[in-house]
């Protein structure tokens, strides 16, 4: 019994000596922590996050031809298809990689000092280099410093709509055959199921959402202009219940009760919608700028082209340029700020080419860059998106306490937002969308009038700009006129 | 004699001594292989419960120092949400469902496996509790291709001229709620029969021998054998199957990702989305408000076992004090 009882804690003993040991190497490898590291000493290894599946095989690309050029300088690239809880896991232990795309808002990030400071980087110079709207205040900035990389042009992510040549030869359709207005879509669409035996859908949509929301928002503002999302910039306060979505979500509701949208589009996301329209089971598909070198890349079809999505009467739409900031952060904390500062103003020169341009991954958020797109459409998508989404005012960039005041006012509501009363109202589940959305629209003014008074330094006033014209660009001196 | 005496109390007194060095011993060998464990359950359950429950006052994105204490607001928010009200009427209803589904059928395939003429058992009860052991995550997906508008089961009744127009399984409300139920059944229902194999299997023989020998058939042998004497065993394995109906997130989230419009929106799931949501246009990141609906769960999983096993095991745990006092009784 003694003797079992010796060995054994002599066993302890030892497994705990070695797994010491291996620790040791661990960290000689992981350079502490286990954010970055280096194969032998002279090389410094970098972790990047990516949350972006179409930036995916640009990223590779950059970096393979940035460690040929910076030998010394290794780069970890991790996709991460959980971001918000991978990074806030990361946050909370004390392990964030040393940059990442955007994921968690930047003014929560600024506030518990996790992101660096990119001022160095970005002189006036520099950020001169990039379209107009790329800078603006809780997306690529706080309190007017730089904290993110832009990468996507603002001017990008309205959706629009791709349509399939091969069936359009198929059906002998011609692009004069396009439709602008919703009659006409329903008209064309109701050919294509007669002409194709109901074997092609007209459309093939998706059920996220965010998605269905960011349609009904884009196709009601030829309808609801001053409602280019939840709020109504002229009156100041909320609204989604507005006529433009409704009589949307209305439109994709008869689609789909009149057999011109293909079935599964309520209970599929985009990667099968993608792959539907790809295979020409439908002649039409609506999506962003990005789904392009989707189609081209992972689905490898070609013969396909773009046009603005069908309005109520063809009155155009937008889509509120800079809604979404994407961009890389960095690390406040990184070991390595050296070796990240190298890396980005190598990407500095050339990320915008080779990510977005060259793989027609998007728009990119730096002017001039050339590059060759892979596919012929890219010039297309760039002139559509170019047109379509149009800088609108931003209370954040008029009056920074409202990114807080946001964040209140949010937190009180059960629901954020109307899209998934839209997939309700498309699956049947809700009968007087209206109703409910109207309940949703009451829930966000009450809301918002509540914390309006808890936010002594945030006014009405900065939600409501009587010189903005829906349509027309929104720059930075239309704030001052209010001011 | 008195020296005999003495030498044996001694030895006596050694032998004691003896022992408790042992147990002594034991003791402290037991604490050593328990220690991992525990501080395992210190650091992994423990602490995080605790932290929810600190967490719960909080309003507060999983970021950064508690600063933002809102006292019971998160609860008070939560109590007045009607989707907070959806989610624990879904759960409840997929806990009923899946303990009414799962655990009766698995007490029929049981008594089916359980037959000693029956060939091939052992082939049987590996295929249904294959579901057991394969993952959730996967299960859900597979299904939601089956049960897709142009999956394999529409197609199924569509070829056979069954149906029309396919069924929107998992986008209609009520439908999903079932597939969900169905489903989740199907997949405990193996580790449920293996339960029941265990309880009837413990039936001694010689009772069935018995009935046999006064002429009782099948029905009559299961109504007054087999399921008085599986009651201890069907309370365990109730009480199991409601508290594994809880955590349901897995399944839920791969197939109707609590959609349409929150229809199939559990609790774990409320959670979930409430904790960890970056949805475009969705809801705020909420670690304060996720918390107090966790501690919320918690204390409704509480509850309901405290119920059933109050209600399973009260006349049980009533009849053992009864028997102990009669028998101090008899002492006294």
């Amino acid at each position: 019994m003694r003797k079992t009882s010796i060995f054994l804690f002599g066993l302890f003993a030892m497994i705990l000596v070695l797994s010491a040991c291996s620790s040791n190497d661990d960290d000689v490898d992981g350079d502490g922590g286990g954010n970055e590291g280096s194969e032998d000493e002279d090389v410094v290894t970098l972790s990047f996050w990516n949350r972006y599946p179409e930036l995916r095989g640009g990223f590779e690309q950059l970096i393979e031809e940035f460690e040929a050029e910076h030998p010394d300088i290794k780069i970890e690239r991790q996709e991460t298809p959980e971001p918000e809880t991978q990074l806030r896991t990361a946050l909370s232990e004390g392990d964030l990689p040393d940059m990442w795309t955007n994921i968690v808002e930047m003014s929560e990030l600024v506030e518990v000092d996790a992101v660096k400071n990119l001022d160095e980087v970005f002189t006036d110079e520099v950020k001169a280099q990039f379209q107009d709207g790329t800078w603006y205040e809780n997306g690529t900035t706080v309190d007017g410093s730089v904290y993110g990389f832009p990468l996507a042009s603002p001017k990008s992510k309205a959706m629009i709509m791709y349509y399939n040549k091969d069936v359009f030869d198929m059906l002998g359709l011609t692009e004069d055959d396009i439709p602008e207005t919703w009659e006409e879509f329903k008209e064309l669409g109701q050919q294509i199921r007669e002409d194709s035996n109901g074997g092609v859908y007209p459309i093939v949509w998706n059920n996220p959402g965010w998605a269905n929301e960011q349609l009904v928002s884009m196709m009601g503002t030829a309808i609801t202009p001053e409602v280019p999302w939840q709020e109504n910039l002229k009156e100041g306060e909320p609204q989604v219940l507005t006529e433009g979505k409704i009589e949307s979500a209305k439109f994709l509701k008869e689609l789909l009760d009149e057999d011109l949208m293909a079935p599964q589009s309520v209970e599929i996301g985009l990667g099968e919608a993608e792959a539907t329209f790809s295979v020409g089971q439908s002649a039409f598909l609506w999506s962003g700028d990005w789904v392009g070198r989707q189609l081209f890349v992972e689905t490898e079809f070609e013969n396909w082209g773009v046009a603005p999505l069908p309005t109520k009467d063809g009155k155009p739409y937008y889509y509120r340029a800079g809604s979404e900031a994407t961009s890389i952060r960095v690390n406040n904390d990184t070991e390595h700020w050296e070796e990240v500062k190298t890396f980005l103003e190598y990407s500095l020169e050339n990320l915008h080419r080779i990510v977005y341009v060259n793989t027609g991954a998007g728009l990119p958020a730096k002017k001039d860059v050339g590059g060759e797109p892979p596919f012929e459409q890219y010039q297309d998508i760039l002139e559509l998106e170019s047109e379509l989404a149009i800088p609108v005012p931003k209370p954040a960039e008029f009056n920074p306490e409202t990114v807080e005041f946001n964040k209140a006012y949010r937190n009180k509501l059960d629901v954020g937002g109307i899209g998934d009363a839209v997939v309700g109202y498309l699956t049947g589940n809700i009968d007087d969308l209206e109703a409910e959305v109207g309940e949703i629209d009451q829930a966000m003014k009450d809301a918002f009038y509540e914390t309006l008074d808890e936010y002594p330094e945030v006014s009405q006033e900065d939600y409501m700009y009587p010189n903005w014209e829906p349509f027309e660009p929104y720059t930075v001196d239309k704030y001052d006129e209010l001011r | 004699m008195a020296k005999n005496l003495e030498l044996e109390q001694k030895q006596k007194a050694e032998s004691n001594s003896n022992l408790k060095t042992l147990k002594r011993k034991k003791t402290i060998w037991a604490y050593i292989f328990l220690a991992p464990q525990i501080l395992v359950f210190f650091i992994f359950s423990a602490y995080p419960i605790v932290m929810s429950y600190v967490y719960s006052f909080y309003e507060w994105t999983g970021i950064g120092p508690l600063e933002d204490f809102v006292g019971l607001g998160n609860y008070q928010q939560l109590l007045s949400s009607p989707r907070f009200w959806n989610s624990a009427l879904i759960s409840i209803y997929y806990i009923l469902g899946t303990t009414v589904l799962g655990v009766g059928g698995a007490l029929i395939l049981a008594i089916i496996l359980n037959d000693q003429k029956m060939n091939g058992k052992g082939f049987y009860r590996a295929i249904y509790f294959l579901p057991v052991v394969t993952t959730t995550a996967i299960v859900g997906i597979i299904m939601g291709n089956i049960f897709g508008i142009t999956g394999f089961f529409n197609q199924f009744l569509l070829n056979f001229n069954i149906i029309d127009k396919p069924i929107p399984w998992l986008t209609d409300p009520v439908l999903a709620l079932i597939i969900l139920i169905v489903v989740g059944s199907w997949k405990g229902l193996g580790i449920n029969m293996v339960y029941w194999l265990a309880g009837l299997q413990s039936i001694p023989n010689e009772l069935y021998e018995s009935a046999q020998l006064d002429g009782a058939g099948f029905w009559s042998t299961l109504r007054h054998i087999t399921l008085p004497l599986l009651k201890p065993m069907a309370a365990v394995i109730i009480l199991l199957s409601l508290v594994s109906g809880i955590n349901a997130f897995d399944l839920v989230k791969t197939l109707t990702n609590g959609g349409p419009n929150f229809a199939t929106e559990t609790m774990d799931l409320f959670i979930y989305n409430y904790a960890f949501s970056s949805q475009l246009g969705g809801g705020q990141v909420r670690m304060g408000y996720a918390s107090a609906a966790g501690v919320l769960l918690g204390l409704f999983t509480f509850v309901i076992s405290m119920i059933f096993g109050a209600a399973s095991f009260g006349k049980q745990i009533m009849k053992l004090k009864g028997n102990k006092k009669s028998k101090g009784g008899v002492k006294a």
